[in-house]
């Protein structure tokens, strides 16, 4: 007999795969990646395009997935809570099932154009495609936590908007303005740690490194090519990257462990 | 059995259940009744453990309910307002709940056909009526044979045929020993139904009593006067 987990993937999955929404997600990005491919010519050139989509739509679509796939859901979970399944185990069977296509779409939308135009540079495709994964498990996990958080959908959907706008615009803003503010002090090395702990600069700064676009930045690009390149800032990425996809699914979690129906 | 001591539960600034005490013997039948935000989904919610307590002790057949999900194998529940995933078919979410239990044979056939599901089985949730929602949540429900139907207003959207049926399935679970506690707004199905009311106002018991004995004392044979008279007594 199928394990309780499995069986819970299992319908969730096929509620999400027979989604017009997420069709329309992973179908709209593969013709973009396809239009891009056949008009804008070589690998480089399509990531240069494909990332700001990857960095501002991914963790917006992932958000909203989140926020309304369990505010569309409480009655459905009532009901599930209602069966002889542990809490834990419904949160783990609900979320993996909502986030696999989430995950899953993405990678497939962009490598399905690459392998048919051949396009080559597959570490580009490999950072992309872990890039956007990331982004949408964050996403995912921080909508899901709104949702369980904020019960009036309206509400749920507002945070998770400055949410996003906080990540992709704000803190970018912000570090620009410290740049310029603080020009006359040896800023460089703080500024770079803090591009490094915002998940999506994370993903853009490790995707124009390998476009050796870092070069294109003077004196601030070069440091950061050795930061980024360093054992230290390997480790603090990684380490960023890890708490920033725990941090949103443990409040996801902890919010559904205690949450009353 | 189902046992309720000094449950409280509030939910910010209100308190919905106010020290409830109540015990339901195995195999009675029981409505909970009150006005609009008097407490009864909430107390149902916490028999189920979709709601904690915020103080006193819920035992089903003697197991404390936050110790373990097993318990709820002997609860069939039907919820007030069911919703299903919108892609997955009615059979779908049938199969779901049936793999999750643990059950293999054809056991909800006899519900299917008895609220003549057949036809919309296999049409994704989203094309079924709210009737046919709840219809299915009664499949849902019944179809385990539990020793415990928890039902929150059961008969609200169903035409009066599925409504009939409905109720003929609940007498019929109440004959093998089933316990059965509602809530719900339609009076005339209490008497029909169940043997003892309780009446909940300001998540606080007003009154328990039998339905027999809330007719007797009125000399009514209509269960909103009985009902009434009853209140005025309180």
């Amino acid at each position: 007999m199928k394990g309780t987990l499995w069986v819970l993937w299992e319908f969730q999955l096929r509620n999400a795969l027979r989604s017009r929404w997420v069709l329309l997600y992973g179908g709209g990005l593969l013709l973009l990646t396809a239009l891009l491919f056949r008009f804008g010519g070589t690998a480089e050139q399509v990531v240069v395009s494909l990332l700001n989509v990857v960095l501002l739509l991914v963790p917006l679509v992932a958000l909203l997935y989140g926020v309304l796939g369990i505010s569309s859901a409480r009655e459905f979970l009532e009901l599930m809570l209602a069966q002889p399944l542990q809490r834990q185990e419904l949160f783990w069977g609900t979320f993996g099932g909502m986030a696999l296509p989430l995950l899953l779409l993405p990678p497939l939308s962009i490598g399905i154009p690459w392998l048919v135009f051949a396009a080559g540079r597959w570490e580009l495709l490999l950072t992309l495609s872990l890039g956007s994964m990331v982004l949408s498990l964050i996403g995912a996990a921080a909508g899901v936590a709104f949702a369980l958080r904020w019960e009036e959908r309206l509400h749920a959907i507002g945070v998770a908007f400055g949410f996003w706008f906080a990540l992709t615009i704000l803190y970018d803003g912000f570090i620009l303005w410290a740049g310029i503010a603080l020009r006359d002090y040896p800023i460089e090395h703080g500024l770079l740690l803090a591009l490094v702990l915002n998940p999506v600069d994370l993903v853009r700064v490790a995707t124009l490194l390998q476009l050796d676009a870092a070069a294109l930045l003077g004196y601030t690009g070069a440091a950061l090519e050795r930061f980024a390149g360093s054992t230290l800032g390997i480790l603090l990425a990684a380490g960023a990257l890890a708490l920033w996809c725990a941090f949103p699914l443990w409040l996801a979690l902890r919010g559904f462990l205690r949450k009353d129906f | 059995m189902i046992e309720l001591t000094n449950v409280t539960k509030r939910f910010g600034a209100t308190e919905v259940l106010r020290g409830i005490s109540l015990s339901i013997a195995p195999g009675s039948a029981l409505a909970i009744l009150g006005p609009n935000a008097s407490g009864k989904t909430t107390l149902l919610k916490c028999m189920l453990g979709l709601t904690r307590p915020d103080s006193g002790e819920i035992r089903i057949n003697g197991t404390p309910i936050g110790a373990s999900a097993e318990y709820r194998r002997w609860i069939g529940y039907m919820p007030q307002h069911p919703h299903f995933p919108e892609n997955l078919r009615a059979a779908e979410v049938i199969e779901l709940v049936k793999q999750i239990r643990g059950l293999s044979a054809p056991v909800e056939a006899p519900y299917i056909e008895q609220f003549r599901l057949t036809s919309e089985l296999h049409k994704p949730i989203r094309a079924l009526s709210g009737g046919t929602r709840q219809k299915l949540s009664a499949v849902l429900a019944l179809m385990s044979s539990p020793s415990i139907l928890i039902l929150d207003e059961p008969t609200a959207g169903l035409d009066p045929l599925a409504a009939h049926t409905l109720k003929t399935e609940l007498q019929r679970c109440r004959q093998r020993g089933c316990t059965l506690v509602l809530t719900t707004h339609v009076l005339n199905d209490i008497p029909e139904l169940v043997t003892e009311v309780v009446f909940l106002l300001e998540g606080r018991i007003v009154f328990r009593e039998s339905v027999p004995q809330l007719f007797a004392e009125s000399n009514s044979r209509h269960f909103s006067e009985a009902l009434v008279h009853r209140l005025q007594r309180s």
